[in-house]
């Protein structure tokens, strides 16, 4: 009961912050680039944990058959410290990946006063390699890139007031 | 620790769909039709957000939505009640309603925010904190002298080819299996290590 509360306070207050100045959501991808059959990766991002959340994060390429459709592994705590370690492998070497390929997929808030720059903090954000292997185990440095995805989802300024919805 | 009587946040239910909650809140909801009802809710969500080529404008899912209400309207009565108790309190205490009320909407905010403060689980009482505290040594799987994913991906390997070996039953359940492929990843992305890793 009480964490539920709590979960509900939450709320409150991000609605809160919602109505004191721009909550912006962004879409950031990850990609490797590997000139071998890229069978495991693990790479950190950091990011400015005063004004980014990383509220989602999902798998790379979609598609029934892609190597990194699945939700990559991560320490749930890294979506709020500023800092987090996320790493996918293959269950099947067949499925090793050549070539530019988007891995994971990072949905992000950033919270800032009224017309701050969400772009030039999505652009502060960095990603570095940690471990990579090719299909078979051996250890290889692909490229690894953050980039901003073209799906966005819809700026949100002011909490919904107008519309019957919950009553705090 | 979640029992029938406590039901597990929308955190911990989101958790548990990608496969990192607890053991007890595994059991909690395998019992409990109402956090099942969410749970479905919020894999039907998760669903059509990684399905979509351009994310829509999300609908909450009604359970979800009734749940968020129900909590909100507890929570609001408990305020409210404090609210009328600091008030009696206050009138008694002195005349001056204007400031008694001052006082007491500053006394709220402060029990809102020890609230918020006593009531987040604490990163570190994550069960990844456990996970990461298991024997590290031995999830180096390639002896490189760091636990990432690339042993994960080769313990993977040789369990597939029935290589596995007894030292890496790292939940100790009596047997190697993806369980314990999966306690290495969690452990290689643990912040509780400089790289991820040890």
């Amino acid at each position: 009961m009480r964490s539920r509360t709590a979960a509900a306070l939450l709320a409150l207050l991000a609605f809160a912050a919602a109505a004191d100045g721009a909550v912006h959501f962004r879409t950031v991808d990850v990609y490797m680039n590997s000139d071998a059959p890229l069978a495991a990766w693990q790479v950190e991002v950091r990011y400015d944990r005063a004004k980014v959340k990383i509220v989602g994060l999902e798998g790379g390429e979609a598609g029934r058959d892609a190597a990194w459709r699945e939700p990559p592994h991560y320490d749930r705590r890294g979506m709020s410290r500023g800092r987090i370690v996320v790493a996918a492998f293959v269950d099947d070497d067949a499925k090793a990946t050549t070539g530019r390929a988007r891995v994971a997929r990072l949905h992000v808030q950033i919270e800032l006063p009224e017309g701050g720059d969400a772009e030039g903090v999505i652009r502060s954000m960095t990603v570095r390699l940690v471990a990579a292997a090719q299909a078979g185990g051996e250890r290889i440095a692909p490229k690894v890139e953050l980039s901003v995805a073209e799906v966005a989802l819809p700026e949100v300024v002011e909490p919904r007031r107008a519309e019957p919805g919950p009553v705090f | 620790m979640p029992d029938h009587n406590s039901h597990p946040d929308l955190a911990e239910l989101e958790a548990l769909r990608t496969g990192e909650a607890s053991p007890e809140t595994a059991r909690h909801v395998e019992r409990c039709p109402e956090c099942r009802a969410i749970l479905n809710d919020i894999e039907a969500l998760a669903g059509k957000v990684a399905k979509a080529d351009t994310v829509p404008v999300i609908q909450i899912p009604e359970a979800v939505d009734r749940r968020m209400r129900m909590l909100a309207r507890a929570r609001a009565a408990e305020v409210r009640g404090a609210i009328d108790r600091a008030e009696r309190r206050r009138r008694i205490l002195t005349p001056l309603r204007a400031i008694a009320g001052a006082a007491v909407a500053a006394a709220v905010l402060v029990a809102a925010g020890v609230f918020t403060l006593t009531n987040t689980r604490a990163p570190e009482q994550a069960p990844l904190a456990t996970v990461a505290d298991a024997a590290p040594n031995a999830m180096d799987i390639d002896a490189s002298g760091t636990v990432d994913i690339v042993d994960a991906y080769l313990m993977s390997r040789r369990l597939k080819a029935g290589a596995a070996q007894s030292a890496w039953d790292f939940n100790d359940d009596g047997a190697v299996t993806g369980s314990d492929v999966a306690a290495v990843a969690r452990r290689a992305v643990s912040l509780d290590a400089p790289d991820g890793g040890i």
